[in-house]
């Protein structure tokens, strides 16, 4: 089932445009890579896919009206609440979602996300992994369709990269999508199901990353990001 | 809207500038100069006037700095995609806010009244109570407006120097003004934080003329504060 569809959507700031009739979908219960260079137009799109922005041309088509109820998502800037504690945020979130928690529910929630110790932490005072962890388990305390994660794994070390990219895993597995978008090649290789390549603000390759590799006779991910770039800055100049 | 008044409350109490600016200093500031001014009518004078600071550096110096912060983690983008409108979240915190203010006072007025062995009538406390309402919110709604017009914590410090200081300065808060130059008496007439302090003290002196006044003032204050908030509010750092 497909949860979101963008049908040919642009966005202009300035006279620039960022979007550029750009068409992607996002299907229940995959892992979706949107990747980019910075400027590509990851975020606009994001923005537009969630409806907080909207599109000079073209639409957006949700599975439901209420939407927003049903997602969950987590920008580059992770939105603690300064001065609250682990389960103070989780209690905030779930009222922004207006979804009451029992303290079992928050206990079992924190447990999940290896947070179980640190609830009366302030998340301010928490490890890089496990603000990213807390930051994931905000967006899931309602249960959402749909998991939006901007660069979760970003500027983490190598073990709290794990914990996050497991916790997505679990996730998908459940029956959530989850798309999150990454600089990180060897991440989309390891969890992405399918990936969005954006530049320029339109989509320069999509697919399952396996297959893109077949297509492009390329060895790693990196290599085919590399070289399909190359070949549009070239086209472009 | 309950829970995130409740938890907006509790985080308050562990809130360092709450508890130095509108509770520490006033105290002490309203217990201090309460025991050195040897006039009579000087204890009621300096403890409204110290509750009103109380009340002026919460709602405007702390608030505009943890709307600053909320903005810049994306909290306001983030309530977009949230089924929570964004009136709703901001009335909720508000509301808390506004009600930490009223404890504040609440709190500087107790203990300097049981330091100084200052009486107040009863009706006078309850009066005091939608004075104390009013000028909080426009406090809240004028920390939305520097929060949005800063864009970094320097600014939003230098603006909040900007605005208290004078309006501190520029009020007989603390000291008679009897014997000030004419334009800053001038200045003091035209001072919101003047007429906050004139409502509080007009309802110690259950003098409800003066007080209909000056409450109706702070409450056009609040109102435009009101406005300027929803002209200047910004979404995010854009």
């Amino acid at each position: 089932m497909e949860l979101i569809r963008a049908n040919k959507i642009s966005k202009q700031f300035g006279g620039r445009k960022v979007v550029n009739e750009l068409s992607m979908e996002i299907r229940q219960g995959e892992i979706l890579a949107m990747i980019g260079a910075n400027g590509a137009g990851k975020s606009t799109t994001l923005a537009m896919l969630l409806g907080i922005e909207t599109p000079d041309e073209g639409e957006v088509v949700r599975w439901r009206q209420d939407y927003r109820a049903h997602v969950g998502v987590q920008l580059q800037a992770t939105p603690f609440f300064e001065g609250y504690t682990a389960e103070e945020n989780l209690r905030l979130f779930a009222a922004l979602y207006r979804t009451p928690l029992e303290p079992q529910q928050i206990a079992d929630t924190l447990q999940r996300c290896g947070l179980g110790q640190a609830g009366a932490t302030r998340a301010a005072r928490l490890s890089g992994g496990q603000q990213k962890r807390l930051a994931i388990a905000v967006t899931t305390i309602h249960q959402p369709d749909l998991i939006v994660l901007d660069e979760p794994a970003a500027g983490l070390d190598p073990r709290a990269r794990h914990e996050v990219r497991t916790m997505i895993k679990q996730l998908a597995k459940a029956g959530t999508a989850v798309l999150f978008t990454s600089h990180d090649m060897e991440e989309v290789a390891r969890i992405a199901d399918r990936m969005v390549v954006l530049y320029g603000g339109h989509i320069a390759a999509q697919g399952a990353p396996a297959e893109l590799l077949a297509q492009s006779g390329c060895a790693t991910l990196d290599e085919f990001y590399f070289e399909l770039t190359d070949k549009l800055e070239g086209m472009a100049q | 809207m309950n829970t995130i008044v409740k938890l907006t409350f509790k985080s308050a109490a562990r809130d360092p500038f709450l508890i130095l600016w509108s509770l520490l200093v006033p105290v002490a500031g309203a217990i201090g100069l309460g025991l050195f001014v040897k006039a009579p009518q000087y204890p009621l004078r300096i403890l409204t006037g110290m509750a009103a600071t109380s009340v002026l550096f919460y709602t405007l110096t702390t608030t505009s700095f943890a709307v600053l912060g909320q903005r810049r983690r994306g909290v306001y983008r983030l309530l977009k995609v949230t089924p929570m409108p964004l009136w709703a979240y901001v009335c909720s915190i508000a509301t808390a806010w506004v009600l930490i203010a009223l404890c504040s006072a609440g709190f500087v007025l107790v203990c300097g009244m049981l330091a100084l062995g200052v009486g107040l009538a009863p009706l006078a406390v309850i009066a005091m109570v939608p004075a104390v309402l009013l000028a909080a919110l426009g406090g809240v709604f004028f920390s939305f407006v520097v929060a949005s017009v800063g864009r970094t914590e320097n600014s939003v410090s230098i603006m909040n120097n900007f605005i208290t200081l004078p309006l501190l300065f520029c009020s007989d808060a603390f000291y008679s003004l009897q014997g000030a130059p004419q334009f800053v008496q001038t200045i003091s007439r035209l001072n919101p934080l003047q007429w906050f302090v004139g409502a509080l003290r007009a309802a110690a002196a259950q003098s409800w003329g003066s007080y209909a006044a000056n409450v109706g003032l702070v409450a056009l204050v609040a109102a435009f504060a009101l406005l300027l908030a929803v002209k200047t509010f910004r979404y995010d750092e854009g």
